[in-house]
């Protein structure tokens, strides 16, 4: 058992040793549209190992505009298509109505998910418009955003929250028995102290009858 | 305010049980068995019995009166019953896969008495058994290893494994000698083998090959005995052969044994008991021939279809029964008394061949009558899986074991009283109806509805009184048509093995039965709801072969074909993928089209004309649709549909999934076509709205990657990824892993998945930390989010977002609800929702253990989506069980809850989902193997009708916010009256003197 957990320990640190050797990968992208072949659009630029957004980024070689200039693109259900591809076995495609495209002022994301050892192996592609009208055009650039996504901890029952906690998250101090109670102790007692005691019959003697 | 008064109202916990009179009052359970595959028909002296082991690993001893089961016992799904035997200690059985059980139940109580187990070989599982003189066990398993195991209490006397390149099948005990039947492949054929041993010690005596032993299939081999012999017939390629068990070379063929031509071995009686008699068909006639070389008796016309034999062994004779089929509406019976050769009658019994198909195996009880007479009963298993009893030229019972393999089931509404239907029949106008219809006779019409709503009002104001009072399940005339509270429906069942059944869900009293010879059903639709001029119609899918799917439509009210006259009432395509009931109605039939994709990538509509083509043509542009192998399959792939130039519609791929890491699909959730939302956004306690993300097109679904063969393997690893899915762009807006989560057993399913409005719930089961997958430590790369969550918690702490894995085996359930912005009173900027926009929903999760096994999940539907919903449970330990959802919120907080959050009245987390028992649903009743669980909405938002399937079915309604829209039973009707009674006198009393006052004024 410790044998497996130190093997599992040194494979551990080997892989993140290579992760962090490990240099941002440059993808080729591709478009088309509908059933046309792919012709180069640019490339993309990903670093599973960086923490930082910036570290994944899109170069631009053919800006869409230019690619869709000169194409009828009135029919509604023509598909923008996306490929991305790369020597390491990637290959990944996705689509949006072209129409969408346009009306998102060419504003897209890519995104790609990553599996357990950081590897691309689907591609989400969507635009920043939600309908087809392209007449209320707010003068924005074009823009590509490229993000990461990783598979996240699925959330598990806290079975050790049974520990009573407050919202600053530190258990509450044990208050003392007079702080507890106060508030029936105080009125018993005034209760008490009010009535007073009858008086004692006489000693020896039974109580007076009348 | 007073929504929001509503809504706390609704949202008041309530949790509560049944009284002791309202069991069986609004709920029904039938308790089934499967279909037998061993049966043992007994008699002693006045008494019979019935015991019979199942295809659905069942032991049962069965009431021949009732057909109730005495007792069962339920093996688990992956403890295949391989033999029974009825031997003097008991009934012994043997079950199982890679562990293989030898059990001896007590056959009055159905109490284990002793079980053995060895190793199993999943790629040979042939078992036998039989008992030796003394009562021992001796056992044939795996085809390879016999044990002789004692009696009375199990333990192993001998074992020995078989060192043979033969199978052997079947074993038989004959005094100090075990015989092995078995077969061993020669060039052509099969030939047959034996092994002789020494029951005593276990040695091998000898193992060898009769001559002329080839055989077509281990099927044409049959044992019968007697005192002194034990002989062995087969037959063979081209004649059928007997040969007397040890001695070797001694093979006689059949014809010459009983002088007769042609002939073939049909059955032999009793095999278990050694019977001398079999069955030999002779060209045109069959034959009851006895060892040595007898014959009985003579069956003439051999051509009558069926020829079904049974024998019974009772009253010190042995009487033989030949079941031939009748006019297709009876069955004819010949019962013949083979100790003294004599034929005792000829029987006709009405049976409907339609129904249920052919009898496919009988068993014979012969008693004798009071007045010194022989009857007799016949217990069959036809060929939809079913059994009846027969007696007396009618049927006694019949159990509808067919529905063990229930696949698909549909609710159907049944049509309103003619008076409110012929309303929304004038409502329901065609266009050219309208044009032609002079004002006159609309005129007449409205005035003969109204004289008819008139004539029909004491009928109404009785049955209204019968509700009220409590006596509307009173009657047991079946009545199909819709009643006030709308829980009277026919739910329609299809199975796997071709029968169809309608029951009603009121008292779950059979509509209509049918049976579909060699098909398969997996689905069923309903394509129109009812209107008094159309009767409700359902479509059933099935597949005859690998090639062929057939979709019926049928009449759900009678079960006949639709259209009447059988025009395009049966329809056949290529192997069909998936079926989808379109939102398009055909204009003519009022049906709704459906969308049949199949084997070969092209799509097809049904029924298919040009109308209905032109209906689906303006419908494609927004049609997507998503394609996957179900469970087991690792990808999954989002469709459009083109029509091609040829006209056909051909699917066009817009995105693939393809599962990384070796994961396969384990659950697959969906949101219900015919759910509705009551609520757009959750009201928080400070007032402000967490708006739901509503897609449509969104799929929850769940994955599991395994390592290693099982549990007990050291390398062992286990996975499960939840993803939310858009199927119209292929994106991935959610992926969780829960680590060391999957399975109970490779074998037994324990992941299942629900979805409904924001939300979606998943149950597995955990294997503890040391199941989970050591991997690069994600956690250790740290992405953009998680710096901005460093830098805020140097301003304020935050809640911790790893999970451990729980060091505690057990089920969990984690629920998870999505909404438009993690933010309250933000949404999505549009009027309009896409899928292709970026927007991402934002996903709030939480999780609970739960102590009990799930075998199957599914919710409570409701008409207006108000009512709370509740996730209904089929357990493992035979119940139906509903938890509120409001105990699997996600943002149930963990630790005090703020004033925020107590405002709102969400329960402060916990770990654990307690078991209550008063949230079983099927209350005491031992329900197992619930597999299925289907729900409909009723015409009260508070109740939800339930039907739960798997071996049993059970119905029973639902009210997971308390019954808030019903009077309850121990409401004062009479105070009610009264109040009103006297409100009318006072207000009567005080107006005279009101106008009294009034009139004296005026004078003064």
């Amino acid at each position: 058992m410790h044998f497996r957990r130190l093997l599992e320990s040194v494979l551990l640190l080997a892989a993140l040793a290579a992760t962090a050797l490990a240099q941002p990968t440059v993808l080729e992208v591709l478009h088309s549209i509908d059933d046309q072949p792919f012709t180069p659009r640019g490339s993309l630029v990903y670093d599973p190992t960086s923490p930082k957004r910036t570290a994944n980024k899109y170069e631009s070689e053919v800006p869409i505009p230019d690619f869709l200039k000169g194409r009828d693109t009135s029919d509604r259900s023509l598909l923008y298509r996306v490929r991305v591809k790369g020597n390491n076995g990637v290959d990944l495609s996705a689509a949006v109505p072209v129409c969408l495209l346009q009306a998102s002022e060419y504003r897209e994301q890519l995104t790609l998910h990553l599996d357990s050892n950081g590897g691309p192996w689907h591609m989400d592609y969507l635009v920043d418009a939600t309908d087809c009208d392209t007449s209320r055009k707010l003068g924005r650039s074009p823009r590509t955003q490229v993000l990461l996504e990783r598979a996240v901890d699925g959330p598990r029952p806290k079975l050790d929250q049974i520990v009573e906690s407050t919202p600053d998250g530190k258990p509450a101090k044990e208050q003392s028995f007079l702080a507890k109670y106060w508030y029936y102790i105080v009125p018993i007692m005034i209760i008490l102290m009010m009535g007073g005691g009858g008086e004692e019959p006489p000693q020896g003697g039974a109580p007076a009858r009348r | 305010m007073l929504l929001l008064l509503l809504a706390c109202l609704l949202c008041t916990p309530v949790f509560s049980a049944i009284h002791v009179d309202q069991a069986g009052a609004t709920d029904w359970h039938k308790e089934l068995v499967g279909t037998p595959s061993h049966v043992f028909y007994t008699r002693t002296g006045q008494r019979s019995q019935l015991f019979v082991g199942t295809e659905r690993n069942v032991l049962a001893l069965i009431s021949p009166k009732t057909g109730n089961s005495v007792w069962r016992q339920v093996l688990e799904p992956s403890d295949d019953l391989l033999s029974v035997r009825l031997g003097s200690h008991g009934l012994v059985s043997i079950s199982g896969r890679r562990l293989i059980h030898t059990r001896l139940w007590d056959a009055q109580t159905g109490f284990l008495v002793w079980d053995q187990s060895s190793d199993g070989n999943v790629s040979k599982p042939a078992a036998d058994l039989t008992f030796t003189g003394g009562g021992d066990v001796v056992t044939l398993i795996n085809g390879e290893t016999v044990t002789r195991l004692s009696g009375e209490e199990g333990s192993i006397l001998w074992s020995s494994k078989l060192e043979t390149s033969a199978t052997y099948r079947c074993i038989y005990a004959h005094g100090r000698v075990l015989y092995l039947i078995g077969t061993k492949q020669s060039r052509d054929y099969p030939e047959v083998s034996i092994i002789q041993m020494d029951a005593i010690t276990g040695r091998i005596i000898e193992e060898y090959q009769p001559p002329n032993g080839a055989v077509r299939a281990s099927e044409d081999i049959f044992v019968a005995g007697d005192v002194e012999h034990v002989y062995l017939y087969w037959n063979g390629v081209a004649r059928a052969y007997r040969h007397i068990l040890g001695r070797q070379a001694d093979v006689e063929e059949v014809e010459e044994v009983f002088g007769i031509e042609s002939a073939e071995i049909v059955t032999v009686l009793q095999p278990e008991t050694m019977h001398p008699d079999i069955i030999i068909r002779a060209k045109d006639k069959y034959l009851i021939a006895r060892n040595p070389h007898t014959v009985v008796h003579t069956f003439q016309r051999a051509h009558l279809e069926g020829n079904i034999f049974a024998t019974a062994h009772s009253l010190g004779k042995t009487h033989v029964l030949r079941l031939t089929r009748g006019s297709g509406k009876e069955l004819r019976a010949e019962l013949v008394d083979s100790t003294s050769a004599k034929a005792i009658g000829t029987y006709s019994i009405p049976f409907i061949e339609r129904m249920s198909g052919p009898v496919q195996k009988a068993f014979l009880d012969v008693f004798p009558k009071k007045d010194g007479s022989i009857g007799f009963r016949i217990f069959i298993i036809t060929a939809d899986g079913s059994t009846k009893l027969l007696k007396d030229g009618a049927i006694v019972w019949t159990k509808e074991e067919a529905l063990t393999k229930a696949s698909a089931a549909v609710y159907v509404d049944l049509p309103e009283k003619s008076l409110l239907s012929q309303v929304h029949d004038e409502l329901n106008e065609q266009p050219e109806e309208t044009a032609s219809i002079t004002s006159i006779e609309r005129y007449m019409r409205r005035v003969r509805s109204h004289y008819n709503k008139v004539k029909a009002l004491p009928e109404r104001i009785v049955a209204m009184s019968k509700y009220l009072f409590g006596s509307s399940n009173t009657h047991d005339d079946m009545d199909l048509r819709a009643d006030m509270l709308g829980v009277r429906k026919v739910i329609v069942f299809a199975s796997k093995t071709g029968k169809v059944v309608a029951y009603d869900t009121e008292r779950g009293r059979t509509v209509w039965e049918r049976y579909f010879g060699g098909i398969s059903f997996w689905q069923v639709e309903n394509i129109r709801t009812s209107v008094v001029k159309y009767p409700p119609v359902i479509t059933l899918v099935g597949n005859r072969d690998e090639s062929t799917s057939l979709l019926y439509r049928l009449n759900a009210l009678t079960g006949d074909d639709y259209p009447g006259d059988g025009s395009n009432a049966t329809s056949e395509f290529g192997l069909i993928r998936k079926v989808m009931r379109l939102p398009l109605e055909e204009p003519e039939d009022r049906t709704h089209l459906l969308a049949l994709v199949g084997q070969d990538s092209q799509v097809y509509l049904h029924p298919d004309s040009p109308v209905a083509r032109g209906a689906f043509e303006t419908f494609l542009p927004t049609f997507h649709l998503y394609l996957t192998e179900g469970v087991g399959s690792s990808e999954l792939g989002g469709f459009k549909v083109a029509q091609s130039p040829d006209g056909n519609y051909k699917l066009i791929s817009t995105w693939k999934v393809e599962f990384p890491d070796d994961e396969k699909i384990a659950a697959l959730g969906e949101v219900s076509k015919h759910e509705h939302v009551a609520s757009l956004g959750r009201v928080l306690g400070n007032r402000s709205v967490l708006y739901k993300y509503l897609n449509p097109n969104l799929l929850a679904l769940a994955t599991i990657a395994t390592t290693g063969t099982g549990p007990f393997d050291a390398q062992f690893t286990s996975v499960v990824l939840l993803y939310l899915i858009d199927t119209v762009t292929g994106s991935i807006h959610y992926r969780a892993e829960f680590k060391g989560a999957g399975h109970v057993l490779p074998d037994i399913p324990s992941i299942h998945l629900v979805q409904s409005e924001n939300w979606a719930v998943v149950s597995y089961w955990n294997h503890g930390p040391e199941a989970a997958p050591s991997q690069i430590d994600q956690s250790t790369i740290e992405t953009e989010q998680d710096l901005k969550k460093k830098r805020k918690k140097k301003r304020k702490p935050a809640a911790a977002t790893s999970f451990a894995v729980p060091d505690a085996k057990g089920f969990e359930m984690a629920t998870l609800e999505f909404y438009e912005s993690a933010k309250p009173d933000s949404r999505l900027e549009s009027n309009t929702f896409s899928s292709f926009q970026s927007k991402r929903p934002h996903v709030i999760a939480q999780s609970y253990a739960f102590p009990k096994r799930i075998n199957a999940m599914a919710l409570t539907a409701t008409g207006a989506g108000i009512t709370t919903k509740e996730v209904l449970l089929g357990l493992a330990e035979g119940h139906l069980y509903g938890v509120n959802k409001r105990l699997l919120d996600p943002r149930r907080p963990v630790g005090a809850p703020t004033a925020d959050e107590k405002e709102e009245g969400v329960l402060p987390y916990r770990a654990t989902l307690d078991f209550n028992p008063k949230e079983v649903a099927s209350y005491h009743l031992y329900v197992p193997r619930i597999e299925h669980v289907l729900s409909s909405a009723t015409k009260l938002e508070s109740t939800s009708l339930t039907i739960a399937w798997g071996l049993d079915i059970f119905c029973a309604r639902r009210s997971p916010s308390k019954a808030f829209d019903v009077l309850s039973e121990g409401f004062n009707y009479g105070a009610l009256l009264t109040t009103i009674a006297a409100l009318i006198l006072g207000i009567w009393v005080a107006k005279g003197m009101a106008q009294r006052k009034k009139l004296n004024d005026l004078w003064k």
